[in-house]
């Protein structure tokens, strides 16, 4: 019931629905032809552009043909106050004389091309046209060129859309075209204004992005505006509010007079062109003011004098309402449906018995009868979703709860009405002539839906379950025959989609009255007919179908045999019928998709390859289930493999990459069932033995097999192959496993891997080489997990030092001769013989020893080198002595043991050194290392010695100073002979004695007595040792060390960082950005004594520090009450702030060291580099902002910011900072925004009026200011 | 000759930090709480704009406050007669010292009569609990004066409010509820502010406690002897990777407890006496209790493991 009446509400909701998104998608339909028409115009405008601009290029290829000739003496008499006058009129003349009289105006305009300080286009604005009278202009007749174009476009739409020119002839100077006549003797000089050609028609932001830049528009214009607005309601706030004793009406004459004077002034300011916005701003307020005061004198009460608000109101307002009247006279789909529509809904509600539901035949017929005549085929969507959902509503109301099963006297009528439905507009589709692909497609949702509909309405109505049968098989033949018909044949898409409705509904019918595998059955049956009559007839549809339902047919019988799956599980029965009927099916896909598609390859297309494909796939799946089911136990895993060996024939014969994919499969299968079940490690017991030793070698055999079968050189083979030779290799290699006790797995393995390595090595296989490698890793693996821990001392020396031996042995022919990694196999032998010999004394040897052992063992290694010449042993060696190293450090140094009364410690660790530098002498190096300074790893060693000494024996908090003496030490060492690595040295301990300030120094207290604090006197001299390093490093001559760059700049960072820490840790929270101010300050004129970026890096990011710490700490972090004093809310801020804008000069003079330089290319370098006076300003701007904002009182905050607003484009326009400006800007157009959204409304009177009085004079000030130096900040835009 | 003599210039400068610096006779703690100190200074700055735009109301805080202190009196109830004295002796102290606050909450004192707390820590809306082993460790009226001030200030300046609502930030817990209150552990107070917090309590408590009449002194004395029980608690590394270690496990365990060391509370304590002209010759006041401390073996038994508390929190 929820279902019947959620399809109700559907319908219900669903119809207005889809009629309101018709009609909307009808207004889109008209917006989109209306902006069609606007683009047309658009383009008009741009070709009315373009053809002034070829005229305008005409007429200058004649100037400067002409410009040739010396211009006559006379003309250069000509007076410029004429200039202006005859310069407008001379592009007219060309327009409309039509090249008559332009020859003798030519060189005039010629001379005022080239020299345009001549006339310079400011000093003419009367020139500059008008738009009406570049409509009156715009009449003048287009040249014939451009007609033909323009007959082409609707005459209304082209008289609207007609684009005027930037130019025209004032209408006053018209009777002086005819003086072009004699242009010959006074030749007009045109002004360059005059000459600009028309632009085409562009955007309202286009054209204030082009004509008046942003800037401009909010400094000049819109906060004149602004600023007017704000001034005039302060008035009018002060003259309600502040002087409240005054009568209501001197108060309105107040401010008419105020308005009077905004008014007059705006008049004044206007005659002077410079001011003439502002003074437009200020008539605009005085009428503003006006206004306000005639709406006051009745609607204000400290203002009224008037009681007529009928009056007042005709005073005040003029209102314009604006009609649109829509008429729609086109035909309009849309009505004709909704008229039906809405016809199936009366007849909806007011039926009562089944035949009132011939009302809706007839309308379907209609409908069907209007959707062929006029090809309207979506309304027929709708006449079929009305139809059948009336029926099913009628049905509905009659049984709620369905008919369930039993029958109902209105049963056959109800099926007649429906066929009917169903006839109707089949008809329809068969009939119909589908003139585009969107009608096909329309046409083919309505044949599924009313299909689908019928079959959904009938189910509902079922009372004859054995009907369905004949009902469906019926449906489906006609629907088939349907398809079959010559008119149907005339579409492909109908012909198609009965032909395969009709194939499934008949496909459908079968388990209605068959089940089992009688369902199987036939559609095998059916589908074997439909693809033999496709091959027969070559009809693709029949052929494809046939292989599809023959797909589905596959699908529904693995899906019965997947019981097998599930039997096998539990039981390991014979399943006899079951395997040979699955091999049958089999055999029937098999001969399907190979046979039949080799045989007629012509027919088979991509479609047809892929339904074959999947039919060899199901045979695969059949057969796998079918050996399974014949195949038992141990004996599973043969029978598959015996499938992967006939489908490698087939890959092998047939080349077809579905059967290398089931061969895959089956390998997998095969691998899968021989670990889990025919391995039997659950169960390793004697009476399985004979069955693994069996079954494994026979699966060892058949893998093998396959690979014998896939010899040819495919490269697809290649990893199928190699898989089925691992596996058998595996197979034989697991029996050792489970076999044999756990010591002597891993020389077995190895013996085999030997074996494995030397066949590999003789019949050059390479799959056999890489079994040998495996099976050497799993030795390995074996030796360190059994061997390794195992209670006798034999089972763990001897495999050990056996497999080792082996290792070394075979190192040098475990691969092929050519075999292109033959070295590093080699390497990797004897590599895994050295660490399991280095594992062995790890694990045997005292620990005090195990240093000496290996260092021993490294020398070993050194002397076989020198004397056999084995590459890899230094390295070996090399690896060794690093261990004992490791082994010293981490043990030695810390064993309070004695031999024989002399310290352990000492023993060992000078053996150790001993060796050390032994084997630096000794061990062999390849030439490019000898050439390297690998030999200093011992110097730093020595060096991390002395740091070590040096922790030992200073203070905690001497021991960074003390390493940075020690690092000056190494440092001037270094430099001094040339040595790099004792330079790098002394740079490691730099960066451990500024990394020790932050453990120990910084959190150092100053004691009682102590003069200076310990923090200041142990981090000042390591700020002096890194700026010492930082400046030898700069005018050192030796080698450079690596990214000497990069290191000077780091330690310059050391010694910026440890200043920066001191003064944190150093002074009191609240100044801390102070001191960090003056860092920056120092920081700037480094930068610029130095002239290096690195300090204006620090000065970047040390300003952001001030930044955000200012921001969490001054102004959000500080004590609640405890803030007074100098390092109150503002002192420490405006302090801050002071400093950082006293470097900015700095800034704009390192600045100008930039502009020739090359460009950094990230915007960090950028703005550190090339706009230093960036940050500097901004950080502190935007301190002092948040500062206001919330340390200020909140009916201040906008006047504060006002007043900074205006500060800030003052200093943007002394310093041509257009950055600064549009910052101004961006906090006074904020501070508009605040007063509109809140203090307008959340402030107290008095505050309210002050901040709008004086925000609306700055606002006015800053546009003066933009209007008088508009020339300046037009050429710095 | 001018880089021999700039590099002489070099030395003779480190050498003589070294030598004030090995001639020192202080052995300075090596830790990673500098940068701790620092982080949590960060942390808590970033989180002060969220703090001051969500700030609970008083009514709010001594609400919430009231449903916490609920809860750990339940659970740490005062027991004797004995403890019942000391609790109103504590007490007095407190609103003493809290009648010139800035926010005139309704301070309350709890005694938690456990002798191993040597702790005290205060809840929003003024509930300030204190450890008997912390009254242990004090011999004037003027030391308690001081922890109270101290923890009066906690509450004064905000810290425990804005503690709990980071706490009902990180714990997705509705402050309007009663039960979830009852989840935050005793150890969020006891845990300790950040080292500008606790400085500015030590600050504040030390002029707050002066203003109430009791000797600045009671605030030195008190802190060196935190300072001498720091100095033994503290174990110094014997080698490199042993000090290595210890930074780390101290930075991962310090993190949430940064706090300034016994010697710089010390330090700005005597700083505070220097500046604002406070009377360092003022007597101290003897604790009136600590015969009842000394007496009573329930009181007095406790086993003062001084490494598991944090001082004066």
């Amino acid at each position: 019931m929820e279902l019947i009446g959620l399809l109700a509400i559907g319908i219900v909701i669903g119809i207005p629905t889809i009629a309101i998104v018709a009609l909307v998608r009808s207004k889109n339909a008209e917006g989109r032809i209306e902006e069609s028409w606007y683009k047309i115009s658009d383009l008009q405008g741009e070709i009315a552009g373009l053809r002034r601009e070829f005229s305008r290029l005409s007429d200058r290829v004649k100037e400067l043909e002409a410009s040739a000739v010396p211009p006559l003496a006379e003309d250069r008499q000509v007076s410029q106050n004429q200039a202006p006058v005859l310069a407008a009129i001379a592009p007219e003349v060309v327009k409309e004389e039509n090249a008559l009289s332009v020859q003798s105006a030519q060189p005039a305009a010629a001379s005022s091309w080239l020299d345009e300080t001549t006339v310079p286009p400011r000093s003419c604005p009367e020139a500059v046209p008008t738009p009406v009278a570049s409509f009156e202009a715009n009449e003048q007749p287009a040249p014939i060129g451009f007609a033909a174009f323009e007959a082409h476009v609707q005459p209304e739409i082209a008289r609207e859309t007609e684009v005027a020119p930037t130019w025209s002839v004032p209408a006053d100077l018209r009777p002086g075209i005819p003086l072009t006549s004699a242009a010959p003797v006074s030749p007009p000089i045109p002004s360059f204004a005059a000459y600009e050609p028309a632009t085409p028609r562009e955007s309202a932001f286009q054209r204030l992005k082009t004509n008046l830049p942003l800037e401009q528009l909010l400094g000049m214009n819109l906060f004149a505006k602004v600023g007017i607005v704000l001034l005039v309601l302060g008035l009018a706030l002060l003259g309600r509010i502040a002087l409240i004793a005054m009568g209501p009406g001197p108060r309105v004459a107040l401010t008419y007079a105020i308005a009077a004077a905004m008014l007059g002034g705006g008049i004044l300011l206007e005659r002077r062109e410079r001011y003439r916005l502002l003074g437009r701003t200020g008539i605009g307020g005085g009428w503003a003011l006006l206004f306000f005061t005639t709406y006051a004198m009745h609607h204000v009460a400290p203002m009224t004098v008037m009681r007529s608000n009928t009056l007042d109101c005709v005073l005040m307002l003029i209102v314009a309402i604006a009609m649109v009247a829509h008429t729609l006279r086109y035909r309009s789909q849309l009505v004709t449906g909704l008229a039906f529509l809405l016809g199936f809904s009366t007849v909806a509600l007011s039926q009562d018995t089944v035949y009132a539901l011939v009302a809706g035949v007839i309308l379907a017929l209609g409908i069907a009868a209007i959707a062929l005549r006029m090809s309207w085929f979506e309304l027929e969507i709708f006449g079929i979703l009305a139809s059948y959902a009336n029926h099913f509503y009628w049905l509905d109301k009659l049984y709620p709860d369905g008919t369930t099963g039993h029958t109902f006297p209105e049963f056959w009528p109800s099926a007649i009405i429906l066929v009917l439905y169903w006839a109707t507009f089949r008809i329809s589709y068969i009939a119909r002539k589908v003139a585009s692909p969107r009608q096909e497609a329309y046409s083919t949702i309505a044949a599924l839906l009313n299909t689908m509909l019928l079959l959904a309405v009938m189910k509902f109505q079922s009372t004859h379950p054995e009907l369905a049968f004949y009902a469906l098989l019926a449906i489906g033949a006609l629907e088939f025959a349907f398809g079959q018909l010559q008119v149907t044949r005339r579409r492909k898409a109908a012909f198609t989609l009965l032909t395969v409705i009709g194939t499934l509904l008949i496909f459908a019918a079968v388990p209605f009255k068959f089940s089992g595998n009688n369902i199987g059955l036939f559609w095998m049956i059916a589908a074997e007919a439909l693809l033999m009559a496709g091959i027969v007839q070559r009809e693709d549809l029949f052929r494809r179908l046939g292989l599809l339902t023959g797909c589905v047919t596959g699908l529904l019988i693995v899906y019965e045999a997947s019981d097998i799956v599930e039997l096998r599980w539990s039981s390991e029965t014979l399943l006899l019928k079951d395997g040979i009927l699955l091999l049958t099916c089999s055999v029937l896909f098999y001969l399907n998709a190979l046979y039949l598609g080799h045989r007629w390859k012509d027919l088979f297309g991509k479609l047809d390859s892929g339904l074959a494909t999947a039919q060899s796939l199901l045979g695969c799946i059949t057969a796998f289930l079918g050996a399974w089911a014949l195949f038992t136990a141990d004996w599973t895993a043969i029978g598959w493999a015996a499938l992967l060996l006939g489908a490698a024939f087939g890959v092998r014969y047939l080349k077809d990459r579905s059967l290398l994919l089931q061969a895959w499969a089956l390998a997998g299968a095969v691998i899968i069932r021989a670990a889990v079940f025919n391995w039997h490690f659950d169960n390793p017991f004697p009476h399985h033995m004979a069955m693994r030793i069996f079954t494994l070698p026979l699966l060892a055999l058949a893998f093998y097999c396959t690979r014998w079968v896939l010899d040819d050189e495919v490269a697809q083979w290649h990893a199928l192959r190699s898989v089925s030779l691992w596996a058998g290799a595996v197979l034989f290699a697991a029996l050792p496993s489970v076999e044999l006790p756990t010591p002597w797995i891993a020389p077995v393995w190895t013996a085999l891997a030997v074996g494995l390595g030397l066949l590999g090595h003789r019949f050059r296989l390479r799959d056999l080489t890489f079994q040998e490698h495996a099976l050497g890793a799993a030795t390995v693996v074996a030796l360190l997990t059994f061997n390794l821990e195992a209670t006798r001392a034999l089972d763990r020396y001897l495999p050990l030092i056996g497999c080792s031996g082996v290792f070394y042995a075979a190192s040098r022919f475990c691969t092929r001769k050519d075999a292109s990694y033959r070295q590093a196999a080699a390497w990797i032998h004897t590599w895994t013989a050295t660490a399991l010999l280095a594992a062995l004394a790890w694990n045997e040897s005292p620990q005090p020893w195990l240093a000496v052992i290996w260092i021993l063992f490294a020398l070993a290694l050194a002397i076989v080198d020198r004397v056999f010449t084995v590459e890899e042993l230094p390295w070996q060696a090399h690896t060794l002595a690093l261990l004992a190293a490791g082994s010293a450090v981490t043990f030695n140094f810390f064993i309070p043991d004695k031999l024989h009364g002399v310290d352990l410690r000492l023993i060992t660790v000078s053996i150790l050194v001993a060796a050390l530098y032994s084997l630096a002498r000794w061990v062999r190096m390849p030439k490019p290392v000898q050439e390297t300074d690998a030999r200093h790893g011992y110097t730093w060693v020595a060096s991390g010695l002395a740091a070590w000494f040096l922790w030992c024996e200073l203070q905690p908090i001497s021991v960074a100073p003390g390493l940075g003496v020690l690092a000056l030490l190494l440092f001037e060492i270094g430099v001094w002979r040339g040595q790099k690595q004792l330079r790098l040295q002394a740079y490691a301990l730099l960066a451990a004695s500024f990394l020790r300030i932050f453990l120990v120094n910084l959190s150092a207290v100053t004691l009682p007595g102590e003069f200076i604090s310990p923090r200041t006197y142990t981090v000042v001299p390591l700020t002096i040792i890194y700026f010492y390093v930082w400046a030898r490093l700069l005018r050192s001559n030796s080698q450079p060390d690596f990214g000497r760059r990069q290191v000077s700049n780091l330690i310059a960072y050391f010694g910026a960082g440890s200043v920066v820490a001191l003064l944190y840790y150093q002074l009191t929270p609240q100044s801390i950005i102070a001191g960090w101010a003056l860092v920056v300050v120092a920081l700037m004129v480094a930068a610029l004594v130095f002239d290096k970026e690195v300090f204006l890096e620090q000065t970047a990011l040390l300003s952001i520090g001030i930044l955000v710490r200012g921001l969490a700490h001054n102004i959000f972090g500080s004590s609640y009450f405890t803030s007074g004093g100098w390092q109150g809310k503002f002192s420490v801020i405006a302090i801050t702030s002071a400093l950082l804008f006293a470097a900015l000069p700095l800034a704009f003079r390192i600045r100008s060291r930039y502009v020739d330089r090359p460009r950094g290319s990230s915007l960090a370098h950028f703005l550190a580099a090339r706009r230093p006076e960036q940050i500097l300003f901004f950080v502190p701007l935007l301190l002092i902002v948040i500062t206001i904002a919330v340390k200020m009182d909140p009916g201040a905050v906008t006047l504060a910011w006002g007043i900074v607003g205006l500060l800030v484009i003052v200093l943007g326009l002394l310093a041509t900072q257009r950055s600064y400006r549009l910052t101004g800007l961006t906090l006074l157009v904020f501070c508009i925004g605040k007063i509109v959204f809140r203090d307008a409304w959340h402030l107290d009177e008095r505050s309210r009026y002050i901040t709008f009085i004086v925000l609306g004079v700055a606002l006015i000030l800053v546009s003066a200011l933009y209007s008088k130096y508009r020339d300046q900040v037009s050429r710095l835009l | 000759m001018k880089r021999i003599l700039a590099l002489s210039l070099v030395l003779m400068v480190a050498m003589a930090g070294l030598y004030l610096a090995q001639r020192r006779k202080h052995f300075d703690t090596v830790s990673p709480n500098a940068i701790l100190n620092a982080a949590a200074g960060i942390q808590r700055d970033l989180s002060q704009a969220p703090m001051q735009l969500t700030r609970l109301p008083d009514d709010s805080e001594i609400r919430i406050g009231n449903e916490l202190a609920e809860g750990y009196v339940r659970v740490e109830p005062v027991h004797s007669a004995e403890t019942e004295t000391v609790e109103k002796y504590v007490s007095v102290v407190g609103e003493r010292v809290a009648a010139r606050a800035h926010r005139k909450l309704p301070y309350r004192f709890h005694l938690i009569a456990n002798p191993d707390l040597i702790n005290a820590f205060a809840l929003p809306g003024g509930h300030v609990f204190v450890g008997l082993g912390l009254l242990h460790e004090m011999s004037s009226e003027d030391e308690l004066a001081c922890v109270l001030g101290h923890e009066i200030e906690h509450v004064d300046h905000y810290h425990a409010a804005e503690r709990i609502q980071i706490e009902a930030q990180l714990k997705k817990i509705d402050l309007d509820a009663i039960v979830p209150l009852a989840h935050i552990p005793i150890e969020v107070w006891q845990a300790g502010y950040s080292k500008e917090q606790e400085l500015e309590a030590d600050r504040e408590g030390l002029r707050l406690a002066a203003a109430a009449g009791y000797s600045p002194q009671g605030a030195v004395k008190l802190f060196e002897r935190w300072a001498e029980l720091h100095r033994e608690y503290v174990a110094h590394a014997s080698t490199p990777v042993d000090e290595l270690s210890q930074i780390a496990i101290e930075g991962l365990q310090g993190y949430f407890r940064s706090h300034p060391l016994p010697d710089e509370r010390l330090k700005q304590a005597k700083e505070v006496i220097a500046e604002d002209g406070l009377d360092a010759t003022k007597q101290l006041t003897p604790l009136a209790v600590s015969s009842l401390l000394q007496t009573k073996p329930s009181l007095a038994g406790a086993t003062k493991n001084v490494g598991d508390t944090q001082l004066g929190r």
